[in-house]
């Protein structure tokens, strides 16, 4: 299998427009923990990892442009003079934005408005043909043209290749602490947590970490030093990190993952949190559930799942990763039209299951 | 006996919610765009999804355009029926509130809910819906969703697309979908904003957000433009981020203090600023001297200051009523929407009161300083067509300065009629291609609210079809 390690869009182009028929796998660093990189059945790779610059970097409008390859650790190092950050994460620093945009693991910042999905607000695409685009733009807020970005985010390069990428940026607060309660009891630890959803003003993060029967609460403040501190105060928590390495010591099981051999298993999902803890019981799961329900879990529980509950098969030992299929009908017939579109060879395993779909025909098929 | 089209839509709706008599159709000839305007072949109120689907579908059999419309307060001409006679499917009577869960802070209410009265509903339990387009009173979930419509508070809060977690919609094959944003690719990041291209939305699912503990409002005046400008850039550059940050006009003010919107802004500023800090009590007490320092050193005429929720109500009551204040000026407003980097705002203002000048128009200016969202108020009178044209050539102009400036033509408002052809300012003609070829993944027939979003002239495919027919957008 031939790697391609273009330096410039004009050549991920002529790449693209000279091989669509074949099988192109898209790797930016190849870290993504959902394994949206494995080689599988593909005949080459367009490995982005030579397109590393920060192409622009405004402080004064909390933005910049970045190229696929570029390393989060070397966008943060280049942010920190400014007092400036990537408010989704926390994310390895070794992973690639590119990477990290495609795939859209879930994590500890990753809500509300520091959701990825709300931190891209430009993009120069390539699609599977060689056809070359840009949506959005270069400002924090603009609703011109159709949002080309937010179908890129997560879909793990399954409609078309991200080369540059117009960032949202937030100023670091004053202060940030990252607080850890004792070690609780299941049932306790869910109680605890939920109630710190709804008292907590505006926590940065909130974790349930679950480590089998027991588990503990990680909560990542930032703001004055004044509200820190009466938030520290309101939880009763101890201050396990402070300053940078608070703001990135939210590790999900991204980092565990990374850093063993042999990945476990992985559940990732989203399940409203007034029913989290019915449907958890007592399994002895381990992983987390991050502020608004998206979680990460090495084992799923056996009861039935709650109403509104999503998994997402992204990661089991031994399988190929099929994609994120959408559960209803007619959002995965759109989603099909949308890679029969754009794709053409790229990352053919991605929603793959969408191929087998078209070929059975049936509606009901669609559910994988 | 076959049925016409007309009597199909009775069969579907019954008598009393299909209309063609010419004063309805006449109420529904426009939105809030004044330059455009045509009418509606039929309008139908539907109450329920699959009375939506039975619409579309027969739109579909009978090559009828599909105009979805919210409360009309659309300010582009999204919501401006088509040059071709089209089935008007108005969501007023899908307004209720399907279920909603104070703990997930959800709400799944359906498409013709009305902004505020969502707010009003879940206030009982602290929380509210953030998005605040100043037609909240008015505009729907719905409306706001097609154009991902943005309000002074989305500075800190983000846009409706921040704000919505999924959508049922029928799209343009007749089929229902529901897209969920923790499910599958991201359609609901794709149908927000697409104004109505891709099909008819009937329910929302929506984030609600906690009501902010303290709220503080900041009222300053200026002696130029550049000060209130410069105190932006320098709050947001300080990393405070308030919930909003607005700025009037000399000319804005004059035009408010003289109206029933009076709210005792000095008479004398070159520019307001409105400075709203909200969230935890520690974290509003703590930015507050912070804003109060910058204030100081960029020398404001005055500085008020309250946390008292009639007294703020008092001090955004000009800033509220601004729009209905222009009226005293000309007969008719158009109202821009373009953003340009906070850093250039002063600058590009300037240009911007030079191009009214260039064009004899009257050019006011109230806007959503922290994110760089101008809103040149353009004021004409659209019964003189040397004047209209003018403003309309005014407008073209300023928004391709905004883009050359770094910026975009439209931040809140959406595309419609009214900045199609602006749309080259941006894209060229590959993104624009893989814009129709995304839209036809959702409306593969062009029977979605067409002739809007594309531009008419110079090549594109779409355009061409538009210009000579305005059918639909195949």
């Amino acid at each position: 299998m031939f790697e391609h390690r273009p330096q410039t869009d004009k050549e991920v182009v002529e790449l693209l427009s000279g091989i669509h028929e074949q099988g192109i796998l898209l790797r930016c660093g190849g870290h993504a923990s959902s394994r949206g990189v494995s080689p599988g059945k593909t005949q080459a790779i367009l490995n982005l990892s030579d397109m590393n610059k920060i192409t622009r970097l405004d402080p004064n409008d909390l933005t910049c442009g970045v190229q696929a390859g570029v390393l989060l650790e070397d966008l943060e190092e280049a942010l920190a003079p400014h007092g400036l950050a990537f408010e989704s994460g926390p994310f390895l620093g070794h992973r690639s934005i590119g990477g990290i945009l495609g795939e859209a693991p879930p994590a500890s910042r990753s809500f509300d408005r520091g959701r990825l999905r709300s931190q891209l607000i430009g993009i120069l695409g390539v699609d599977g043909r060689g056809r070359r685009f840009h949506a959005g733009g270069q400002v924090v807020k603009n609703v011109a043209g159709y949002d080309l970005c937010k179908l890129f985010v997560g879909s793990g390069g399954a409609y078309f290749v991200g080369l540059e990428f117009q960032l949202r940026l937030v100023a670091l607060p004053a202060r940030i602490g990252l607080l850890q309660s004792e070690p609780l009891g299941l049932d306790d630890g869910i109680i605890q947590w939920r109630e710190l959803r709804n008292t907590l003003p505006t926590p940065r993060a909130l974790d349930l970490v679950l480590e089998g029967s027991h588990c503990h609460i990680e909560v990542l403040l930032g703001g004055s030093a004044a509200y820190v501190e009466s938030q520290i105060r309101h939880t009763g928590f101890k201050v396990k990190l402070e300053g940078m390495d608070a703001w990135k010591g939210v590790r999900g099981r991204e980092a565990i993952a990374n850093k063993e051999s042999s990945p476990p298993n992985l559940f990732r999902g989203h399940c409203p949190p007034s029913q989290l803890s019915d449907w958890i019981g007592q399994t002895p799961i381990h992983g987390r559930i991050h502020y608004q329900g998206a979680f990460e879990w090495d084992r799923l529980p056996g009861g039935e799942r709650p109403m509104g509950a999503i998994v997402h098969p992204t990661q089991r030992e031994g399988e190929q990763v099929q994609g994120n299929p959408p559960s209803d009908p007619g959002a995965c017939r759109i989603a099909m039209e949308l890679k029969r579109t754009f794709a053409g060879g790229l990352m053919p395993q991605r929603l793959s299951f969408l191929t087998r779909i078209s070929r059975k025909g049936a509606p009901q098929e669609i559910h994988p | 006996m076959s049925l016409n089209f007309e009597q199909k839509v009775i069969k579907i709706l019954g008598q009393d919610r299909a209309f063609w008599d010419p004063a309805t159709k006449l109420c529904y000839s426009l939105d809030g765009y004044p330059v455009q305007k045509h009418t509606p072949r039929a309008v139908a109120m539907p109450e329920t999804n699959k009375e939506v689907q039975a619409l579309v579908r027969l739109c579909l059999e009978e090559g009828v355009p599909i105009l979805p419309r919210g409360a009309g307060t659309c300010l582009s001409g999204g919501a401006t029926p088509p040059k071709t006679p089209c089935l008007l499917i108005e969501m007023a009577r899908m307004q209720k509130i399907l279920s909603w869960s104070p703990e997930d802070r959800t709400a799944i209410v359906q498409s013709g809910m009305v902004n505020l009265d969502l707010s009003v509903i879940v206030g009982k339990k602290g929380l509210y819906y953030a998005p605040d387009p100043s037609s909240q009173k008015a505009s729907t979930i719905g409306g706001n969703l097609a154009e991902n419509a943005g309000g002074p508070h989305c500075f800190k809060y983000g846009m409706t697309a921040d704000h919505i977690l999924g959508v049922r919609f029928v799209d343009g094959r007749g089929e229902m979908v529901v897209a969920d944003l923790e499910d599958g690719p991201d359609l609901v990041g794709l149908f927000t904003g697409s104004e109505g291209t891709f099909g008819v939305a009937t329910e929302v699912k929506v984030r609600l957000s906690k009501s902010p503990e303290m709220v503080r409002t900041f009222l300053a005046s200026f002696s130029s433009m550049e000060a209130a400008c410069g105190t932006v850039s320098r709050i947001v550059r300080e990393g405070i981020v308030p919930a909003a940050l607005e700025i009037l006009d000399h000319l804005t003010i004059e035009a408010v203090e003289a109206s029933v919107f009076a709210a005792g802004y000095p008479k004398d500023a070159e520019a307001v600023l409105l400075i709203e800090l909200d969230g935890p009590r520690d974290e509003v007490e703590a930015d507050s001297p912070k804003v109060v320092k910058i204030l100081k050193e960029e020398h404001p005429l005055a500085v008020e200051s309250t946390t008292d929720a009639e007294q703020r109500q008092s001090l955004w009551k000009g800033r509220k009523g601004a729009f209905g204040a222009m009226g005293r000026l000309k007969p008719n407003i158009f109202v821009l929407d373009g953003v340009v980097p906070t850093s250039k705002l002063a600058s590009v203002l300037s240009k911007v009161a030079e191009i009214g000048k260039k064009y004899n128009i009257v050019l006011s200016n109230v806007f959503h300083a922290g994110d760089g969202n101008l809103h040149p108020n353009l004021s004409f009178d659209g019964r003189d067509p040397s004047e209209t044209r003018r403003a309309m050539e005014a407008g073209l102009e300023i928004l391709e300065l905004c883009v050359m400036s770094g910026g975009s033509i439209s931040g809140e408002h959406g595309i419609g009629y009214e900045k199609r052809e602006a749309m080259r300012y941006m894209f060229d003609e590959a993104d624009l291609s893989a814009f129709r070829e995304l839209r036809r993944c959702f409306d593969p027939r062009g029977v979605c609210n067409p002739g809007k979003f594309f531009p008419t002239g110079g090549g594109c495919k779409e355009g061409r079809s538009a210009k000579s027919s305005e059918g639909l957008d195949v």
